[in-house]
């Protein structure tokens, strides 16, 4: 468990930082200045940070809201994430955020309430349009919900925007925030999944993919839209039994009604991004494939993710209806 | 005293900075360093057998920075040993004697932080330590105080990386048991009653360096390859590049058996990329 907090100075006896320093009383507490002199800090080594990571608690100044890349998304006019923590507690091999920070620490902004102001103003400018924002681009949005209490904020927040979609996305079992409350037909608890023998290689730290499907089913029968997101998807030699299996495992026993939303993404990362990855991992087997580098992107190749999402579109549509199927192309 | 080649080809794992003699005798007399002969100011000692290298730096950042610098150069110190600044710093309570690890120093005089090493918090405490040009006499602040380790955290992570660089100290002065009092021999006996601990401490960092050495490890038989053909610097990239795939898809081959062939930098760099690309076909994840 984490076993130091590094507290901007400016935030210290926010309630927030109070509520986590108090959550995790074992934690010794240091005062910092502002987060990035610890965590854009040249010289850190990643691989031997998440060994022992520690909590920043931050203030965010700007930017809360960002329009999400294009070819994310699922169905609405305007995609919009927000970030309210870098880095996750779970250390999936393929995870852009090993290259995308220098650190592996969890930066935690605290000051909830100018997310949902910024948010607030979004929806106001956007009354014509179908909104989605996704929670859990930089981090798993349920994964530290003990300590931080944010979705618990965040469900309560969106519950007053009926017409907006919120998406949690996450690889957590943690799921009481959600369960103890009345489900709120906007928001969405969207899981990562993997074929389980992927996981179990790639998925450091998460839970089994079993108790993933275990907990969106328990979400599901309690009312709550569930997505499910298949992205990365990981190449191998079985991977059409692996993933056809995978879907008949999570459909069986599953109201299909609760299904919110299925999408599907190739593995890409950009070139300098797959550089810094795979230099981290050389001995891992995911990062020595021969992979395809065409305008900057690393990839399997178009024919690979061709074949592979044709595959999935086919095999998907076997259990839930087309409209509800996306690929996402990030 | 021992004379070593110019490049040494002993396996160094870790590097100690360290700001006096007294502090140093009980690291020099523990692992069994013997007096590198150098024309450099710093007294430095190894132990070629154990890894161990330690430069006696004097009192002051910038003498710490310079004795690491000259430590990295005199050695050819690789990149993935790991740096220690162990020392006796002053404290606002008691108790004297007790270790800690730094885990945020702050200059001072260049109001700068550093937040050095992994944090090794199930072996012993973390603390603030705030670099002084000065010894501390009114300990106001609740942290540890000392007067060289800025200067190391700034070089020693050039050299390695941050989560190798290590800040040790041993409380050595309180306000009820100032400065002036610390003789040479209790310096000496505050770091050796904390032998075992540092011992300890010692198996930790010497498993990550082994980590990161085996991370940034390139086999012999590469540098054959680089010593037999002509390379190019790009291409020198290129075949290292693809010479750890193919390593790590095929762990018990030898790269003789798959390039056996080749007779140019390019042909060699395309047999690997041949066989991993045959390979993938039938690609497995473990």
């Amino acid at each position: 468990m984490i076993d130091s907090i590094f507290v901007e100075r400016d935030v210290l006896d926010h309630p927030v930082s109070q509520k986590v320093i108090n959550r995790l009383k074992n934690a010794d507490v240091f005062e910092i200045e502002r987060y990035q002199e610890m965590f854009n800090r040249r010289q850190q080594n990643f691989r031997i940070q998440k060994q022992n990571p520690a909590l920043i608690l931050a203030k965010k100044y700007d930017n809360f809201v960002l329009p999400a890349p294009s070819g994310f998304g699922i169905d609405a006019q305007k995609n919009y994430y927000f970030s309210h923590m870098y880095n996750c507690i779970y250390d999936c091999r393929y995870c852009f955020l090993q290259g995308m920070y220098s650190s592996a620490n969890y930066v935690l902004f605290v000051n909830y309430e100018d997310f949902f102001k910024e948010i607030t103003d979004v929806i106001a400018e956007n009354t014509n349009d179908s909104i989605t924002f996704f929670s859990g681009y930089d981090c798993d949005s349920l994964a530290f919900e003990k300590i931080t209490g944010f979705a618990e904020q965040a469900v309560e927040f969106f519950s007053n925007f009926n017409s907006v979609e919120l998406e949690l996305r996450t690889k957590s079992i943690v799921s009481d925030t959600l369960l103890k409350r009345s489900p709120i037909s906007n928001c969405i608890v969207a899981y990562s999944l993997s074929p389980s023998n992927v996981a179990s290689i790639l998925d450091h730290k998460a839970p089994s993919v079993e108790r993933r499907i275990n907990a969106l089913k328990l979400l599901a029968k309690n009312g709550w839209p569930v997505g499910l997101r298949f992205d990365p998807l990981i190449y191998c030699s079985d991977w059409k039994k692996i993933y056809s299996e995978l879907f008949c495992q999570i459909f069986s026993d599953i109201n299909v009604a609760r299904v919110h939303s299925v999408s599907h993404g190739p593995l890409r990362y950009p070139k300098d991004m797959y550089k810094k990855i795979s230099s981290l991992y050389p001995d891992d087997k995911l990062f020595s494939f021969p992979m395809e580098a065409k305008d900057g992107i690393v990839s399997y190749g178009k024919e690979i993710e061709e074949e592979m999402s044709l595959f999935l579109q086919s095999e998907l549509e076997k259990y839930t209806t087309k409209n509800k199927i996306f690929r996402c192309l990030v | 005293m021992i004379e070593l080649p110019t490049r040494p080809s002993f396996d160094l794992k870790v590097c100690w900075v360290i700001a006096l003699e007294p502090e140093a005798r009980p690291i020099i007399d523990e692992l069994d360093l013997r007096r590198y002969a150098n024309k450099l100011n710093f007294p430095v000692y190894c132990n070629p057998e154990n890894g161990h290298a330690l430069v006696i730096s004097g009192i002051g950042p910038a003498k710490a920075a310079a004795a690491a610098t000259c430590l990295k150069m005199l050695l050819n110190v690789e990149s993935y040993v790991g740096w220690i600044n162990l020392g006796i710093a002053g404290f606002y309570s008691q108790p004297i004697g007790k270790l800690y690890q730094a885990i945020k120093v702050y200059d001072t005089a260049e109001k700068k932080s550093y937040f050095p090493g992994v944090r090794l918090s199930k072996i012993l405490k973390c603390q603030t330590l705030h670099t002084v040009s000065q010894p501390e006499m009114a300990y106001l602040e609740t942290v540890l105080f000392d007067m060289e380790a800025s200067g190391f955290c700034e070089m020693a992570p050039t050299f390695s990386c941050n989560e190798l660089v290590f800040v040790l100290k041993i409380v050595s002065d309180t306000p009820d048991h100032p400065v002036r009092l610390v003789s040479k021999e209790t310096i000496s006996q505050l770091i050796y009653q904390n032998m075992e601990k540092l011992k300890e401490i010692i198996l930790v960092i010497e498993k990550l360096v082994k980590e990161e050495k085996k991370r940034l490890f390139i086999s012999e038989e590469v540098f054959w390859y680089f010593d037999t053909f002509h390379f190019t610097q790009s291409n020198r990239h290129r075949f290292l590049q693809a010479y750890r795939k193919w390593k790590s898809a095929f762990p018990s081959r030898k790269l003789t058996s798959t390039l056996a062939g080749g007779n140019s930098a390019s042909e060699l760099i395309s047999s690997l990329e041949n066989e991993l690309l045959i390979a993938s076909k039938n690609w497995k994840l473990s």
